[in-house]
This record gives structure tokens, sequence and C-alpha cells, in this order.
């Protein structure tokens, strides 16, 4: 017996030691094909003898493109209509690989040591960490596009943009940066302070027009029980991230809000440097201590903080006024929570005060967030195939298809006269296209942020999001170009690369400023204590190469 | 002499030869994913090149790690790493033993049992959703400040004060982890001959004696194996847990070694090198007290790991 047995147990343990060897090389060799990035390979130097046809028909050969985009998995996996085109016409297969807001900074980081970057790269370290997109650059991880763009207008459009200049390195570009929207006064937009008016109404408060003003508004949110529930509990502001409550220091300090550089006693310093962040640090720290700003807006995550001014339990809320509409807008959540309320009875807007030289400032910045970058293992045919695809995404064809839908199933069109003929729902409302095709979220933004689209003052708009929350953009957009002015920037810093510039990228900011609204000392010495600290990291070499390259170019 | 000793040494594995391929998929686990990547402590003398490798990057001495030495916030994690290390030792470890000790002293089985599921069960649940619920706990708005209004006090920020991360940090992980930690103890104290508390108990011991009598002497040899593995890992004190529930708040307190390496490497994007530099650290100080705590409890009379 025991013969059998053993022979069986031997058997076991070598198939499960040959699985596991079998598991990990696999793993390995599967790696390969999207590191080289030559799925395609065998097939386009099969072609490559017959380079005439290939000109002929530049989408004769069937290629593989990796692409990274958040939530790209779910959108990607019902292999819908949209897809379904672009797939056929460009003649490829989109191979997703999924990103995630809280961890694609990271994922990349990975999957640039391992070798794993897919074909597509989504990415912001052209904001966001410009030592990065150098040194990606330097280690050769992404391919330079073309010198000669003429044969995809659209992508050569992008790549003209003023701004756009500060990304070429000796001459190169190495991103399509994904624009937000076509002129930079469409930011204003970006940012807006939200407020009760029913409760500024009852408690018989006007619009603030001081930081005092605006503070003593909060504190009777916070104290008088706006709600009547008898409870001591409601909040002053809450926000849905840091950078949307930067918002209400522009008076205060204009370049804070936006990150830039300002000149002060003839010499260019970074925000955090100046002077004026006494202001800030002065007015973030008051607003907390006195308990008026969501006292758990340190711990909590992105989008945490909505639910407060969702529950009637803040006043005020710090988000982007273009954040309104849409099925998991701050209309729609409002009044999910609020049954049977209307938004627009109880919300509206508040207004910025003006700055210490009498002007209101409304947020600006650079013209794009975020970019696509190309695998440096992509050759130059596929490199062509991609180009085409995202020339197409920003082609008119392409925002038609965005904004209607599918001709003939979606809407008709006449001339230049488009009839949206797509279902409604039971509410009489068109269904929304992003849920009818899980995948144009996604294939709409690739190229470009759609965000302009949706703010815009049109016939799919108005059957989309409804007239009032059109309406109610307009009219913000309005206010904002008749009495506010952009925030003077120096656009050419946020992109200019010198070894201390992309060295103080590492300051983490965001972390240091929460840090200083949760103290206890006097916070224009903890600031200052905490702005000394970055010059063990790199700040005084990159104020002194700014300021040399900035003599240069005579500003 | 020495032929022998190897032709009989041969004839023990070819005779216990099953034994030795049941453990061949251990050996192997650990060469796989323990030994093999070891290699990439090179980087921390390295400056790393994505492109080159590992093994093609070039050499830079020592620059890594004097870049880490300059950085005052790897300092406060070092200090922090140390402090919440000594914390778990000596409020955490001692915890677990006590909680054992006390289950067995229940006399129904079936409340035994009640307990231990009761006290395991937390073990299961992530920090992720620990620190969600948490902070529906000690928020701002949270049970506990909702009680602390009520009754008329000032509501208290338990999660963005810096005086009071430790003190969480401690609670919620033995909250979470005493009943699993209790486990091996209880364990030990199963195997404990039941004659031996008989004859105690005809003696006269009363249960606090036995307790201190047999109960005791019995898992010492276990707690001190643990004590032992606890001190090795003194510069790893739970990165999942500080992860989920620090904020930028309470760095001065809470940053330790592993969210550091994190934070600087992943989201502030600097070398791989510099990082590695800071985890070889790391490793050399918990190998160095490992086996200063192993040989100390060798010396005193117990019996260690090596």
């Amino acid at each position: 017996m025991n013969k059998t047995k053993r022979f069986a147990l031997l058997c076991l343990v070598t198939a499960l030691f040959v699985s596991i060897i079998a598991g990990c090389s696999g793993k390995g060799s599967e790696s390969e094909p999207s590191s080289s990035g030559g799925s395609s390979e065998p097939a386009a130097s099969a072609t490559s003898s017959d380079a005439a046809s290939a000109s002929a028909n530049p989408f004769e050969e069937h290629m593989d493109i990796s692409v990274s985009w958040w939530g790209i998995g779910a959108a990607f996996e019902g292999q819908d209509e949209i897809i379904q085109k672009l797939e056929k016409d460009f003649n490829i297969t989109f191979k997703a690989m999924d990103i995630g807001w809280d961890n694609y900074k990271e994922k990349s980081q990975v999957w640039a040591v391992a070798g794993q970057l897919p074909d597509i790269i989504t990415h912001s370290i052209t904001n966001d960490q410009p030592a990065t997109y150098n040194e990606w650059i330097s280690q050769e991880l992404i391919k330079p596009l073309p010198d000669d763009l003429s044969a995809y207008p659209n992508v050569q459009n992008v790549a003209k943009a003023e701004d756009v200049q500060g990304l070429y390195r000796d001459g190169k570009l190495f991103a399509i940066p994904r624009m937000t929207y076509p002129n930079t006064d469409l930011w204003a937009i970006d940012r807006a302070i939200y407020v009760r008016k029913d409760w500024m109404e009852k408690l018989g408060i006007k619009d603030p027009t001081s930081f005092d003003e605006f503070k003593a508004m909060l504190k009777a949110f916070t104290e008088q029980d706006p709600d009547g529930n008898n409870k001591k509990d409601t909040t002053g502001i809450t926000m849905n991230t840091m950078g949307y409550l930067k918002n209400l220091f522009i008076p205060a300090f204009p370049q804070f809000e936006n990150g830039g550089w300002v000149k002060e006693d003839g010499k260019w310093i970074p925000y955090f440097s100046s002077k004026q962040m006494d202001g800030v640090v002065t007015q973030a720290r008051q607003l907390y201590a006195e308990g008026l700003l969501d006292q758990d807006f340190a711990v909590q995550k992105a989008g945490e903080g909505n639910q407060k001014f969702y529950q009637n339990k803040a006043g005020a809320f710090a988000i982007a006024a273009s954040s309104v509409g849409g099925a998991t807008g701050v209309k729609a959540e409002w009044e999910k929570n609020n049954p049977g309320e209307n938004f627009f009875d109880h919300v509206k807007l508040l207004h910025l005060w003006p700055a210490a030289d009498g002007t209101v400032y409304r947020h600006t910045t650079i013209s794009w967030w975020s970019e696509t970058m190309i695998n440096a293992e992509v050759d130059d045919k596929k490199l062509d195939r991609i180009l085409r695809v995202y020339d197409w995404l920003l082609s008119p064809a392409g925002k038609e298809m965005f904004d209607y839908g599918i001709e003939g199933k979606d809407y008709t069109k006449d001339g230049d006269k488009i009839t949206v003929t797509r279902e409604k729902d039971e509410n009489g409302n068109f269904v929304d296209l992003k849920k009818k095709y899980p995948s144009m979220d996604v294939i709409s933004q690739l190229a470009q942020w759609r965000n302009a689209s949706s703010i815009e003052d049109s016939e799919s708009n108005r059957a989309a999001l409804g007239d009032d929350v059109v309406q109610f953009i307009q009219d913000e957009l309005k206010w904002q170009m008749d009495n506010a002015k952009p925030i003077p920037t120096e656009f050419g810093i946020y992109t200019m690369s010198t070894p201390g510039n992309d060295k103080i990228q590492s300051i983490d900011f965001d972390d240091d400023f929460t840090r200083l609204i949760l103290g206890k000392e006097d916070p224009v010495k903890q600031w200052k204590d905490i702005v000394k600290g970055y010059d063990s990291k790199g700040l005084q070499e990159a104020i002194t190469e700014v300021n040399a390259e900035m003599t240069k170019q005579g500003k | 002499m020495n032929k022998i000793a190897n032709r009989q040494l041969a004839k023990e594995i070819l005779k216990n030869r099953y034994l030795y391929i049941l453990l061949l998929p251990t050996v192997l686990y650990y060469v796989m994913f323990h030994y093999y990547p070891m290699y990439g402590v090179l980087l921390a003398f390295k400056e790393y090149h994505i492109r080159d490798g590992i093994l093609g990057s070039p050499w830079t001495g020592l620059s890594n790690f004097e870049q880490v030495v300059h950085q005052p916030d790897f300092w406060r994690a070092f200090y922090n790493t140390l402090i919440i290390s000594v914390g778990r030792i000596v409020f955490e470890f001692p915890a677990a033993i006590i909680v054992a000790l006390l289950i067995n002293e229940v006399a129904k089985a079936k409340l035994k049992r009640f307990y231990q599921t009761v006290y395991t069960f937390p073990h299961f649940i992530s920090w992720v959703i620990i620190s969600g619920i948490m902070l529906n706990f000690l928020g701002e708005s949270g049970v506990l400040n909702q009680i602390i209004a009520a009754m008329g006090f000032d509501k208290v920020t338990f999660l963005t004060d810096p005086s009071l991360f430790r003190p969480i940090v401690f609670l919620s992980n033995m909250w979470k982890e005493v009943g699993w930690s209790a486990i091996i103890y209880l364990a030990a104290i199963a195997s404990i001959n039941p004659e031996l508390y008989e004859a105690a108990y005809v003696d006269g011991a009363n249960r606090y004696q036995q307790m201190r009598a047999i109960t005791w002497p019995s898992i010492r040899g276990t707690a001190a194996i643990l004590l032992i593995l606890a001190v090795g890992n003194t510069m790893s004190v739970g990165f999942e847990q500080i992860y989920n529930l620090y904020n930028a708040g309470v760095y001065e307190t809470g940053d330790i070694l592993d969210t550091y390496i994190y934070r600087t490497g992943f989201t502030d994007g600097a070398s791989f090198g510099v990082t590695t530099a800071v985890g070889l650290f790391k490793a050399v100080i918990n190998c160095t007290l490992l086996f200063t705590a192993n040989y100390t409890v060798k010396k005193l009379g117990g019996e260690g790991l090596v």
C-alpha cells in the first residue's frame, strides 16, 4: 500500500512544484510583449517589404495598442458601439490597462521600472512632476513625436500652442498635453464656492465683501443653527479637495491659488516664499481654529467632504462651478439627499471680494492638465497609427460623435442642422450618452478634456443637463468675465526645467499647508520655519536658476 | 571518517526523501521570493536608470546614504519608528498574553469559544475599512465627539492631533490583533498536562497561584521566542496601519520609515536609489536588534532562535 501512496504523493508534490515554476516563468514571458510593445512587430516586418501598399492604405495592418486610463477596464469591458467603431475605423484593438485616481502615479512608476508601460501612457507628470518628465526622456522611456506633424493637423495645433512650447526638450516634444479648455478664460468656472442662500436669508446675512464678513457668515452657519434642528451640528465650509479650498485665498494672495511664481523685490520667487503668504496662513489658521472649516478635512479622502454639504451639515462648499450638472454632479447629489427640493432654490455661488489692489481675481492656470506619452518601444508605424487616432479624436468629426453619439442612431443631420433622436428616460430627458456607451467617457477625453463641451450653451447640453444647469454655468461664466481678471501668471515657469526647479517639485506643499492649518504655534512663524526647511530641498538653487533664465528672456 | 559520515547523511536523506520533497516548495518559495530579489539592495549604492536595469545602473558609492541622512524628514521618521516600535513591545506584546490567560480562566467552554471568536474577528478586517470606521467614530461629527459635545465638553480632534496619534495606533492595533496573537499562547496553554492543575488543586493552590506556577512557566518559552521576533521587526512597525490612519497633520509623530519611503519614492518621485538606501538601513538595524535580543534571551537562560 505504501508504495502506491508514496508514488501518488510524489506525483502530487512534483506537479505542485512544476506548476509553481511554470506559473512564475509564465508571468515573465507574458510581460514581454507589452514591454517591447512588439505584439505587432512580426506583422510590421512582414508588410514592411511592401511599403507601397502600406502607404496606399495606412490602416491595412491590424495593430494592438495598449492604453492606460483611469477606470478604463470597466469602461471598455462592454465593447459598446463607440469603441467598436473606433477600432474598426482604425483597424486596431485597444488593450486596456487600468489606473486609479488614487494610485496612478505609483502604478505608472512601477510599470516604468518593470518595463511594462502601455503604448499610450496617461499621466500628469508634465504638470505635477516635471522632473520625472525629464528623467523619462533622458532614460529613453518615452518616444518623441515626429518633427513634422503636418499629417495630423489637429495634433499639430496642440503642439504649437504657446504654453506647450515649455514641454519641448532639445526641440522635440515628448507628450501630447491634454488640453482642458480652448482658452485660459474658461478656467474661471473650474473653481467656485457654493453657499446655502436659504441659510443666509434665514440668518439675515448679505453677500460678504471681505474676508472678515465671510468669516462672520461661516460663524453664523456654525453657531446659529441655520437648519433649525436645535442641534449644533453644522459647520462653515467644507471642500472636495484642498485644491478647491485654495480659491478662498485668492483675495489674500492671488498666485497662491494657482501655485505661480511672483516677482518680489526684483526677484522671481515661488509663491510659498512670498511675504503675501503671511495673510494666507493667518486666515487659513483662523478658519480652522475657530471651527469654521470642516474639522475633518485633513483625514477625509477626495470627495468625502462633499457629503457634508449634501447632507446639510455645511453651509459653504468648495468645488468647481462646472461640477454642478450630470448624474453625479452637485445638484443631483444634493437633491438626492433633499428629496422634493429644488437645488437652485437653496444654493448659489458666492463671489470673492477684491484683493488688496481693488481687483477681483479669478482662477487661471496653464492650458492643460495631464498628458499622453508614447512608450519608447512603440515603432514608427504604430506611432503613426496612434497619431491618426488622436488627430481624429481632436477633430470636429470626433467632437460631433462625443456630443451627439452615433449618426443615424442617436441623431440625424441635415446640412448643419442636427436633430437628437436618441431614446429618453422615464423623466422625459434624453439618456446620458456616457451611460449608453460606457467607453464614451474614456475615448472622448483621451486626447483632450471635454470640460469645454460640457459647459457650452448647446442643444446637446440643454438636452442632457437641463436648461437650468446650462444657464447657471453660463451666468457664472459671464459674471467672471465681466467682473474678474485672471490671476497674473508667468506660465513659462511651470514648465521651465532647471536642475533646481526640477528638484523642488518633490516639495509636498499641500501636506505642509495642511500641517500649518492644524498647527498650534503662531502660523506666520511656523510657515517661515517650513519654508526654511525647503532650502535643504534645493529652493535657493531653484530661485537662482529661474531668475537667470528669466533675465535671459528679459522678464 | 568523513566519508562514512557523508554516506550516513546521504542514507538518512534517502530514507526521509519524502519529507525533503515536502519541504521543497517552501524552500523554493523562500529562494524565489525572498533571496533572489535581494540583489535589489544593490540599488542603495547606485543611481537607478530604468533602461539599464538594476545591474546595469552606474555605481555611486555612498552618495544615496549621504543624501538620506541630510533629510530632516528621514530622522523624524527614524525616531518615530523607534518610538512606535518600543510602544508596541511595551503595550501590545503583553496584551496578547494577558488576553490568553484571561480567556483560559473562563470556566465555561462555550463562553470561552465565544470570547475567542469575538477577539479574533477584527483581525480579518483590512485597515482600509478600519480607517473608515475610525473616521466615523472619532471624526468631528463622529459618535464619540457627539457624546463629548452632548456632555458639554469641547470636541476633540482625535485624528489630527499629533499627541493622540500614537495612542490611537496602539489601541486600534490592540483591538484588531490581540485575539489573533493570543491564539498561539492559547495553543501552548492547551498543551499543558491537566494533571499539573489537578495536583496543584489538591495541594490547595488557588486560580491565581495556578496561573503563576503552572500556566505562565509553560508559555514563557513561546513568549520569549515571540519577543525575539518582535524585536527583530522593530523597524517594521506596520505600514498598512499607519498609511491608512495618518495624515499630514500627524507626520510629526506618526510618519515612519516605511511610509516615508513610500511617499518619497512613489508620490514625490524621489530616486529609487535613495529609498532603497533607507530600506537597507532599516534592514541592517532590524538584523542587529534580532541578534541582540536572541543573545540576551539566551543569556537569561531562555531558549533562543539561533
